[in-house]
């Protein structure tokens, strides 16, 4: 009633829905039964390292029908490289057994849903990742190529150069090439073990930001 | 049983996959040090003829449903140094494949068989292979990789804009390549390993078809990096290594007894395997060739979309080895590469990525005389010195004027370049620049590599060269190195075909002659893996095995050490050059496991010990001494039965407090024995408190002060000047404990005089230092 009245002002909601992000599901097992208490975890898919680990967005448990939602806001994930999260859930059941962990999805946008079935074949959490130590590998390569290097007969605007390339690959040019540019040859997902393909599929083209 | 090995622990694979759970000892006829082009094919057409292979991979195994196709996760799987492999002056980019089936699984599948010109050239220099040969050995190989000419409906927007621009510019040789890709899905993405296994590499053509060839005997082995070729008066007996895990740490050590060695790692890897070994020193690394090829790039107004397609389709052949050049020369090839590749290729300002979809690539894969050359590092890698000359020079700026015309001709708006100083061109009038700038600072010319030849040179001269007509080493019986590093001279054209082409000529050599080559019976030895023979190279978990698992043979009285303890060269002491081993009978040398964790490392660097023992009376006593102790801990040795452990030694210690611990020895070997240590209890029962070994047999890395000092005055001498180049290990002599390599030694000529260099640490060259000898010093 107060905030009717002429002269008082209104109250504005104080987070702006623009920045709020919700995920939505529904989980069965492999009986297409619901499932009650399973704990759900949404994560933004990063370098998953330790020099840029996976971001927690958020965790909830199924209630009786299944159902979970999680909301989070962009504080949760953004850092220098992204402005959208690539999520991916994890789930384990009333024991904390994990138990699937989905393919991701990239260029989300506010509201995402995921439909998840528990069947037989999991996707495991700890399963054999055969990308995971390509940062380690790459580093100790790099290291290589520096004790053969020779520096007194390298120029120094050559080195500079190449540091350079390889530093606004891997960030700017990154995002510019999955994000901006797509890609609509070929393509298979990332982990193609892991996630059920067919081998002809298509990245979809990224929506564009205003 | 054929089927490949490694470190990693890989589930569903479509060949027979093991992983590997301990050291690994192998026998075969034949080891191959390298799975790529040459040793693939190697291989497969020596175990077809019936020999045992054992095939070694530095890479991993990955399969079409690995190769996920994003720069980021392929290259540090499939590339050499993750991609990361230049010349010492980083302005060459080499690339090269690391991973089972080698540089096939990262190529651009295109096939040229050995020019005309070069099989002349090549035999004017020295090598016995006639011109029938090649062609059969070729025309096996084509068939094998299923090579086909590419079909004017695969070719992509990219080759067909060097297409027309051969044609609206007038030259006449130029045409659509042939590819080893059957159906390709025109992904665009052979860097990065073929998805959809269309792409014939080595790996699902000769190696699969070996693998299942019921009659073959081939064990490939992945993520295993060979180290050292042993063997004496050029006989090799086989070949040491190390298994690595991803970040190149060693987890499980390697050792094949073999008839025959072939190394055909590849051009840089086999250069620096033979240096490492001292092998075909001062030829060894000597005239390498790169093909270094500078590539052009046009900004069109129109979409090209480069990236999607067969990459490498349509040369031109004008000026090249193909139309008859007989000297240096270029072709001109379409080129491209995957979105990360490229980025890193372009400058890193200037948003040019943005344009990516509008780029026609084009390089000049040059013809360079053989100038380059492989050396090693003082920490034992190999490093490349190259540096083109005035003819490559002269015949980039013609390629890259021709390809920069042409662009402009076909309507682009500016070309972008790999030199830094003259990177992109507005119009054609700008081409001089260009051509001076390449001539004149090729300092600023960034250049990619994807052939790496030469190196080790094949040819009739001993004194020049390092393999013969049949790619054997001078002065080996048996031991060969057969791949790109063996070409006299660059070949001008993608040399996978003719790699493997060789490698039949080769193999059909080997096979012919196999009862003449395999008549020598080389040594069989242990290297460093874990065996009951040598148990000091075990872990805590493999002792533990061996201990519960053997029997003894040998009952107490074996025990008895000599009664003097002193050493009396001959009858309780004894010293094997050829095998650098020592006997020592004057007290059994304890050891411990070879764990890296710090309670194992505390037991072996504060308890080292050694036992003996002597007859007394109808017994047998001994004592045992911790080293710079005061300690010598009397005991008994007895023979008993326990139903745990079956006939046993048992070692009972008669003061306090060592009467709380006994021992139970298990003897298997005369000189060797492994024994348990337990406390608080009397047998059978009582704690275990860790394992240990007891012999009279090790190697020189264990020697004790007495050893060095008796080996040091009396069966040591001073080397020759020429004996000590190369890199030396350093290991500090202790009584307890194996000391790791703490630093290193490297001794070379300069101008005439001898130096040595020291590194400290052996992880970095932090230290360093300069001696020089004189006469006198000997």
């Amino acid at each position: 009633m107060i905030g009717d009245c002429l002269g008082a002002p209104k109250k504005i909601t104080s987070s702006s829905s623009r920045s709020r992000y919700r995920i939505t599901g529904k989980i069965r097992d492999q009986d297409n039964r619901l499932v009650k208490g399973y704990k759900v975890q949404a994560f933004d898919e990063d370098l998953g390292n330790f020099l840029n680990p996976d971001d927690l967005l958020g965790e909830v448990k199924t209630d009786e029908n299944g159902d979970f939602e999680i909301t989070f806001s962009k504080d949760a994930f953004e850092d220098w490289f992204e402005t959208d999260p690539d999520v991916y859930l994890e789930v384990k059941d009333e024991s904390g057994k994990a138990l699937i962990r989905t393919p991701s999805k990239k260029n989300t946008t506010k509201l995402m849903d995921f439909q998840i079935k528990i069947d037989g074949i999991k996707i495991s959490p700890q399963g054999h990742d055969p990308y995971s130590g390509s940062l380690l590998s790459m580093i100790g390569a790099l290291r290589d190529a520096g004790d053969a290097a020779d520096l007194s007969k390298g120029d120094v605007r050559i080195i500079f150069e190449l540091l350079m390339r390889v530093f606004t690959s891997w960030t700017a040019n990154r995002d510019e090439l999955v994000r901006f540019r797509g890609y609509d040859g070929i393509q298979v997902p990332k982990n193609p073990r892991a996630e059920k393909h067919d081998h002809v599929t298509r990245w979809d083209k990224p929506v564009f930001r205003v | 049983m054929s089927g490949i090995y490694g470190v990693e622990d890989l589930k569903i694979r479509e060949e027979r996959y093991q992983t590997i759970d301990g050291d690994v000892l192998e026998e075969a006829d034949i080891c191959i040090i390298g799975s790529g082009a040459a040793g693939s094919t190697l291989a497969k057409k020596v175990s077809e003829a019936g020999r045992s292979v054992v095939l070694l991979e530095r890479g991993g195994y990955f399969e079409g449903e690995d190769m996920n196709q994003r720069d980021e996760d392929m290259l540090p799987l499939l590339w050499k140094n993750s991609g990361a492999n230049f010349s010492d002056d980083l302005r060459t980019a080499i690339a090269q494949g690391s991973c089972l089936g080698g540089s096939t699984v990262i190529n651009d599948a295109v096939c040229f068989p050995i020019p005309d010109p070069i099989k002349r050239q090549w035999r004017w220099l020295g090598v016995s292979i006639s011109d029938e040969e090649w062609n059969a050995a070729t025309i096996e190989a084509s068939e094998m990789l299923n090579v086909s000419e590419v079909g004017d409906d695969e070719i992509n927007i990219n080759n067909n804009m060097l297409k027309r621009g051969c044609a609206l510019m007038g030259y006449e040789n130029h045409g659509p390549n042939s590819r080893n890709c059957v159906n390709c899905m025109r992904c665009g993405l052979c860097h990065l390993g073929c998805h959809y296994e269309t792409k014939q590499d080595m790996r699902i053509t000769y190696l699969h078809e070996a693998l299942n060839d019921p009659k073959s005997n081939l064990r490939a082995y992945c993520n295993c990096s060979a180290e050292k070729i042993t063997g004496s008066d050029g006989v090799v007996d086989g070949v040491e290594g190390n298994f690595l895990d991803r970040i190149g740490n060693v987890v499980f050590k390697l050792r094949v007894n073999a008839r025959i060695v072939v190394i055909a790692a590849g051009s840089i890897a086999s250069t620096e395997l033979l240096l490492k070994n001292f092998i075909a020193e001062g030829k060894a690394g000597k005239g390498l060739s790169l093909h270094p090829a500078p590539f052009v790039i046009g900004d069109f107004p129109f979409e090209i979309k480069a990236n999607q397609g067969a990459p490498t389709a349509y040369t031109l052949h004008d000026f090249g080895v193909t139309n008859g050049v007989e000297d240096g020369g270029f072709l001109i090839e379409s080129s491209f590469l995957p979105p990360l590749q490229f980025s890193m290729a372009l400058p890193a300002f200037g948003g040019l990525m943005k344009r990516y979809d509008h780029y026609a690539m084009a390089r000049v894969l040059v013809r360079d005389d053989p100038i380059g050359e492989v050396s090693l590092t003082d920490l034992g890698f190999s490093r490349v010195s190259y540096k083109p000359g005035t003819k490559e020079l002269d015949a980039m700026a013609r390629g890259a004027e021709l390809i920069t015309r042409m662009w402009f001709r076909l309507g682009a708006t500016r070309v972008i370049t790999s030199h830094l100083s003259k990177n992109t061109l507005k119009s054609k009038e700008e081409i001089p620049e260009l051509t001076d700038a390449i001539r004149r600072d090729p300092g600023k010319l960034l250049l990619g590599s994807a052939h790496p030849q030469g190196g080790n040179r094949m040819g009739d001269d001993p004194q020049s060269c390092v393999v013969d007509s049949n790619c054997k080493v001078f002065g080996f019986e048996n031991l060969f190195v057969c791949d790109a590093s063996v070409f006299p001279t660059a070949l001008g054209v993608n040399p996978q075909l003719t790699v493997a082409a060789l490698a039949t000529i080769i193999s059909n050599r080997i096979n012919w002659r196999w009862d003449e080559l395999a008549s020598l019976k080389p040594k069989e030895r242990l290297g460093e893996v874990c065996s009951i023979k040598q148990p000091m190279y075990c872990t805590t978990a493999r002792l533990k095995e061996l201990f519960e698992t053997s029997e003894s043979t040998f009952g107490r009285e074996s025990l008895v050490n000599s009664p003097d303890m002193n050493i009396v060269d001959g009858e309780n002491w004894s010293f094997d050059v050829d095998d650098l081993t020592i006997w020592n009978n004057r007290y059994w040398k304890g050891f411990y496991a070879c764990d890296d964790d710090p309670l194992t490392k505390g037991l072996v660097y504060a308890l080292g010990f050694w036992k003996r023992f002597w007859i007394y009376g109808d017994s047998i006593r001994g004592e045992t001494h911790p080293y710079y102790s005061e300690i010598y801990a009397a005991n008994e040795a007895t023979d008993v039965e326990y139903p745990e452990c079956g006939k046993i030694t048992l070692i009972k210690y008669f003061d306090h407090p060592y009467k709380l611990f006994y021992d139970l020895l298990k003897i298997v070997d005369r000189d060797t024995l492994i024994g348990e240590a337990f406390g608080f209890g009397s047998p059978p029962g009582g704690k275990h408190v860790f394992y240990f070994i007891l012999s009279r047999k090790y190697s020189v890395d264990f020697m004790t002060h007495d050893d060095f000092e008796f080996i040091f005055s009396n069966k040591a001498r001073a080397p020759e000047e020429s004996e000590v180049l190369g890199v030396w290990e350093v290991r500090l002599v202790s009584d307890p404990t194996h000391s790791p390599v703490v630093f290193r030694f490297r001794y070379y000529m300069d101008k005439g005089k001898l130096k040595a260099r020291y590194i400290l640490g052996g992880v970095l060259p932090i230290g360093g230092s300069e001696a020089e000898f004189s006469e006198d010093w000997w």
